[in-house]
């Protein structure tokens, strides 16, 4: 009899240890899933020159943000950066007319209904000559406003990655938003 | 294959000084992405029958520029020990599930693990275990139906727009291993077999690719490796921190200055305080950029610059550029572990932001 129940307690023993063990590996599986879910922390945007606070605040209300957060308006996280806004039909002649002025390998096309805006390069200085062409092309050059929204509300500072990439996509169609820029955790 | 090897060699990469002599093991890992297309070939490099390095072809033209990533880490993966262990958790997550395929992935660039899909038959949903080739940890997933978590799609990634100009940097690099193979037919080498320091000087003189490549390593600085799974941004700033001020403080002492909060990253909006910090990096200037070009990569390097290049999950240090013909690679010092403290060649392409070190 007492070999008996020394078996069972050895069997309880060893499936008691087990039991532990498994729970040591799913919480240890627990634990880097949630270390290394892809998580946003804010959102960089760039908007149109002259966009203000209560302006930014208002087209932000719009968007579904599933948390509270904070906006750093005019912050200088990012470098702002000069833009041209131009018609559609004029847009090549145009393009290959900066190219030719200012030798320019890079810059960033954002299609807008019937429109496009050229955003040009962080280190892009204008000179007399480029001014001049856009002068003569009737365009105008301008700054953007960077504005940092922070996420944070009692227990999260982040958002999951696929609702700061619907947000993006929704912002970017606003005409008042240029660009808007994921800040991810990172690991 | 061995053409890629020698285009880096004769144009004298940092890196591969002691490659010449060395072959390729001719029989590649095949690399998925996690949305089950072919992604790279990864090649094997040894000499005097040791692993010295490995080269990843892509395996699609839309990728770009056929090399996309060399490293000089010898260690060998066990892809059959990775492709066992998925498969055992997904048998344990999901018992009466059907297993529908293993394959070994680049699930978070450039990390790379076993994935295995398990269909759960009473529910009909499709599961995707992953497990790291190198630590044997498993690495999150959701249902595949959903966003993915922890992983990441880098056919996903490339943008519409960008696939014509990757398919012209394609059709570039083609050319240019075979006018490296044609030079090398003309001169009766064999560049199947080791190339000498002598074959590697004949090809150099008949060849015109030697001239037109540009080149800088800074050298410095020398890969620290992350102390915690979400120590990137600590390590990245460590490397830069010993970098501009020859100071090495803790990459815990780092974390706690730009507001980490365990088991979390840290965000380029958070590393930025201890970047511009007066008893930090103190580079007040230092700023966040998405212009991932080469052309922006070069001025920082030429004036001494090293940065921050981010992925989307990570973040590493450039300290170099090269641009051989319109191949464009970038030298990048991963923190992760599995980089083995060795800086590696990179395809341009796979970056997502930058933090600029500022005056």
């Amino acid at each position: 009899m007492s070999k008996i129940n020394n078996k069972i307690a050895a069997f309880i023993f060893f499936l008691t240890l087990a039991l532990l063990f498994g729970l040591a590996i799913k919480s240890s599986i627990d634990m880097i899933k949630e270390t290394q879910t892809p998580k946003t922390a804010g959102l960089d945007i760039q908007f149109e020159n002259g966009t203000t606070e209560p302006e930014v605040k208002s087209i932000l209300k719009n968007y579904n943000v599933p948390v509270s957060y904070t906006i750093d308006y005019d912050s200088d996280y990012m470098l702002k950066r000069y833009y041209i806004t131009i018609d559609q039909d004029k847009r090549m002649d145009v393009i290959n007319e900066l190219k030719k002025e200012k030798n320019l390998t890079y810059h960033t096309e954002i299609k807008k209904g019937n429109y496009s805006i050229i955003i040009l390069p962080e280190e892009f200085i204008p000179n007399k000559k480029f001014l001049t062409m856009l002068e003569k092309n009737n365009l105008q050059l301008k700054k953007s406003i960077n504005c940092y929204i922070h996420f944070r509300d009692e227990s999260n500072y982040w958002i999951p990655e696929k609702d700061a990439v619907r947000i993006k996509n929704e912002l970017e169609i606003n005409e008042k938003v240029l660009i808007v820029s994921l800040d991810n955790l990172k690991y | 294959m061995q053409a890629h090897m020698i285009q880096f060699i004769m144009t004298n990469t940092t890196g591969f000084e002691n490659w010449t002599g060395a072959s390729i093991d001719s029989k590649a890992l095949e690399l998925y992405d996690i949305n089950g297309q072919r992604l790279f070939y990864q090649f094997s490099v040894n000499k005097n029958n040791n692993p010295i390095g490995k080269i990843c072809i892509g395996a699609n033209k839309t990728l770009g520029q056929s090399v996309r990533l060399v490293q000089f880490d010898p260690k060998l993966l066990d892809s059959a020990e990775a492709m066992n262990k998925s498969i055992e958790i997904a048998k344990k997550e999901y018992p009466t599930g059907e297993i529908k395929s293993t394959k070994m992935v680049v699930y978070d660039y450039p990390e790379i693990g076993a994935m295995t899909v398990v269909e759960d038959k009473t529910i009909g949903v499709e599961h995707r275990i992953f497990v790291d080739a190198y630590t044997l940890d498993a690495v999150p997933d959701r249902p595949a139906t959903k966003t993915h978590f922890g992983v990441w799609s880098i056919y996903e990634k490339i943008s519409k727009n960008k696939i014509d100009e990757n398919l012209k940097k394609w059709q570039s690099s083609d050319e240019l291993t075979k006018s490296i193979e044609q030079a090398a037919n003309n001169n009766g080498i064999n560049i199947n077999l080791p190339v000498s320091k002598e074959d590697i000087k004949k090809l150099s003189s008949g060849t015109a690719i030697v001239a037109t490549t540009i080149e800088k390593d800074l050298g410095t600085p020398t890969v620290y490796l992350q102390r915690k799974t979400y120590y990137c941004q600590p390590a990245s700033a460590q490397m830069l921190t010993k970098y501009y001020r020859d100071t090495k403080p803790s990459q815990d002492s780092i974390y706690s200055m730009m507001d980490g909060i365990a088991p979390n990253g840290v965000s380029n909006e958070k590393a930025l305080i201890y970047y511009r910090a007066s008893n930090g990096l103190n580079k007040p200037n230092s700023y966040n950029s998405s212009d991932v070009t080469f052309n922006k990569a070069v001025t920082e390097i030429n004036n001494y610059r090293p940065f921050m290049s981010g992925t989307s999950t990570h973040a590493r240090v450039c300290r170099g550029y090269k641009q051989v013909d319109s191949a464009q690679y970038l030298r990048i010092c991963d923190p992760y572990p599995t980089s083995l403290g060795m800086a590696y060649w990179e395809a341009l392409g796979s970056e997502n932001d930058r933090i600029y070190v500022g005056s």
